[in-house]
C-alpha cells in the first residue's frame, strides 16, 4: 500500500518523444489544443557548444499546494495519498487556483470552462496501475512509486550523472511540503523555468494566515463590544428624543 | 417650538442611501459566501455559489453606479459632503477621546458637534478609502487577463482586508445609526424614515449644525 503516490521525472533520460503527452491525452480525453502534461524545451550555450533540455510539465502535486489553500470552495483538494484533484461540482470558476499555481499546471477546460489538470491518473491508481504517462515512457524517464523511494532513487540518479552534468540536482520543493512529482534536473531550476526554491507566495500567506483569521477576530471583537455597549445602556431613555 | 422637526437628510440623499444600503448588504452577504469554504452554505439563498457570485457583480455595479451618478448630478453636494467629512476641530478631538466611555456609559457630557460627529467623520473617511480599494481590486479581479498572477493574488488579499475594515465600520454604523444603541433610539428615521430630526435632538447631538440651520 502506497502512502504518498509520487513520481520522479528524469530530465537526463527524457528524449522529448512526447509519448507521455500523447498517452495522457488518449487516456484522459484531453481536448484538442490543451494538455494535462506537455514537454517544454529549453536551450543554452552557443554553437557549436549547445545544450537542450526537456521538462515534462504538469501538476507537481505539491504537499502543501497553493491551489488548494486559495480555493474558496474546497473544489481543489488533496487526497489522503497526496494527489491534488479538482471537484468540478464545487468549482465556481474564480480562477484563484490558476493564479496560485507556481508551475502553470492548470488550463481552462474549453467545455466545462473550469480549471483542469493532471490527476496522476487516479482512476488507474485505484485499479493498481501506474499513471499512463509513466506506463508508456520508453526512456524510463518517468518513475512511479512511494515518495520516500522516489527521493532515494532521485538522489541516486543525480549522483550518477554528476560527472557529466555538474549542475545536476534533485528538485523536490521542500518549501511546498515536498513535491509529489520530483525532477532529476540536469541544469539549474531556473534553466528549466522552475522557481529556484518553490514556496507559498507571500500574498497567499498574508491573505490566508493573517487577513482571513483577522476577519473572525475583528468581527467577533466588534460584535462583542457592541453587545456590551447595548447591555450597558439597556433601559436608558434618550436624553433628547430623536 | 421644541416639538418642531427639521430636515436632516434630503429625499435624494435618503434614496441614494437606501440603494447603497441594499447593494452594500448584498455585496457583504454574497462576498462572505465565498470568503471561506466554511461559509459556502450562505449561498443557498441565491441557489448556489455561482449565482451568489453573479449577484455579487450585479450589486457591485449598483454600488459603483449610484454614488457615481450622485456625484455627477450633484457635484456641489458631493464637495459639501467631503468638506464636512474632512473638517476637524478641537471639539472633535475632545469628543473622540470621550467617545469610548460614552459607548458604555451614555450619561456623560460631550463637546458640541457639527452635522457629523467625530467618529462619523473618521468612519466615513475609512469607508471612502476602503470603497476605492474594494472597487479597484474588484475590477482587477473581474478582468484578470492583463494582470500578473501575483498582482491578482494581492488583489484578493486586499479585497478581503478592506472588506474586514468596512465590515467593522458597518457594524458600528448600523448599531448607532439604527438606534440599537439605546440613547440614540429612533435614529433610523434620519435615513430610512422621513429624514427629519427633532429640534431638541438636533440641538443636543449636533449643536453647531443646529445653530447654523437656525441662523439661516
Amino acid at each position: 500500500m502506497i502512502r504518498r503516490y509520487s513520481m520522479l521525472i528524469d530530465t537526463f533520460r527524457c528524449l522529448s518523444c512526447n509519448s507521455c503527452t500523447v498517452e495522457c491525452k488518449r487516456e484522459n480525453n484531453v481536448p484538442f489544443g490543451f494538455f494535462r502534461t506537455r514537454i517544454d524545451t529549453f536551450e543554452a550555450g552557443k554553437y557549436p557548444d549547445t545544450f537542450m533540455g526537456f521538462k515534462k510539465a504538469a501538476c507537481l502535486h505539491c504537499g502543501d499546494a497553493p491551489c488548494v489553500v486559495v480555493c474558496p470552495t474546497g473544489a481543489s483538494y488533496k487526497t489522503e495519498s497526496g494527489v491534488t484533484l479538482v471537484d468540478e461540482s464545487k468549482c465556481i470558476k474564480c480562477g484563484y487556483c490558476m493564479y496560485a499555481c507556481p508551475f502553470d499546471a492548470r488550463y481552462w477546460h474549453p467545455v466545462s470552462k473550469k480549471p483542469d489538470k493532471c490527476t496522476l491518473c487516479i482512476h488507474r491508481l485505484d485499479a493498481g496501475q501506474k499513471p499512463s504517462c509513466a506506463e508508456k515512457c520508453f526512456a524510463v524517464a518517468i518513475l512511479f512509486g512511494e515518495w520516500e523511494d522516489m527521493v532515494i532513487e532521485g538522489e541516486r540518479r543525480v549522483a550518477s550523472i554528476k560527472k557529466k552534468m555538474p549542475e545536476a540536482n534533485l528538485y523536490k520543493g521542500d518549501g511546498l511540503g515536498g513535491l509529489g512529482v520530483m525532477f532529476v534536473l540536469t541544469k539549474s531550476p531556473v534553466f528549466f523555468d522552475l522557481p529556484e526554491r518553490p514556496e507559498m507566495p507571500t500574498s497567499i500567506v498574508a491573505w490566508q494566515k493573517v487577513i482571513r483569521p483577522l476577519a473572525y477576530i475583528a468581527g467577533g471583537a466588534t460584535v462583542a463590544g457592541l453587545i456590551i455597549s447595548f447591555l450597558a445602556n439597556l433601559g436608558k431613555e434618550p436624553e433628547a428624543k430623536i | 417650538m421644541k416639538n418642531e422637526r427639521i430636515i436632516r437628510n434630503s429625499k435624494a440623499a435618503r434614496l441614494v442611501h437606501w440603494i447603497h444600503t441594499i447593494s452594500c448588504l448584498m455585496l457583504f452577504y454574497t462576498g462572505l459566501a465565498i470568503f471561506s469554504p466554511k461559509l459556502n452554505g450562505l449561498a443557498w439563498i441565491f441557489g448556489g455559489l455561482e449565482h451568489a457570485r453573479a449577484h455579487h457583480r450585479v450589486a457591485a455595479i449598483v454600488f459603483i453606479a449610484i454614488p457615481a451618478l450622485a456625484i455627477i448630478f450633484n457635484f456641489k453636494g458631493f464637495l459639501h459632503m467631503l468638506g464636512s467629512i474632512f473638517s476637524w476641530d478641537s471639539d472633535d478631538t475632545k469628543w473622540l477621546i470621550k467617545a469610548p466611555a460614552y459607548m458604555f456609559k451614555s450619561s456623560i457630557d460631550m463637546p458640541p458637534q457639527g452635522k457629523l460627529k467625530a467618529v462619523q467623520k473618521l468612519a466615513y473617511m475609512m469607508v471612502l478609502f476602503s470603497s476605492v480599494v474594494m472597487v479597484v481590486t474588484g475590477i482587477i479581479l473581474w478582468y484578470p487577463a492583463s494582470y500578473t498572477p501575483n498582482a491578482l493574488l494581492w488583489s484578493v488579499a486586499l479585497h478581503d482586508l478592506f472588506m474586514i475594515i468596512t465590515g467593522v465600520v458597518l457594524l458600528g454604523h448600523m448599531y448607532i445609526g439604527l438606534g440599537i444603541f439605546q440613547p440614540y433610539r429612533g435614529a433610523w428615521r434620519l435615513m430610512f424614515g422621513d429624514g427629519t430630526i427633532s429640534e431638541e435632538a438636533a440641538e443636543f447631538h449636533n449643536a453647531k449644525w443646529f445653530q447654523k440651520v437656525k441662523a439661516r
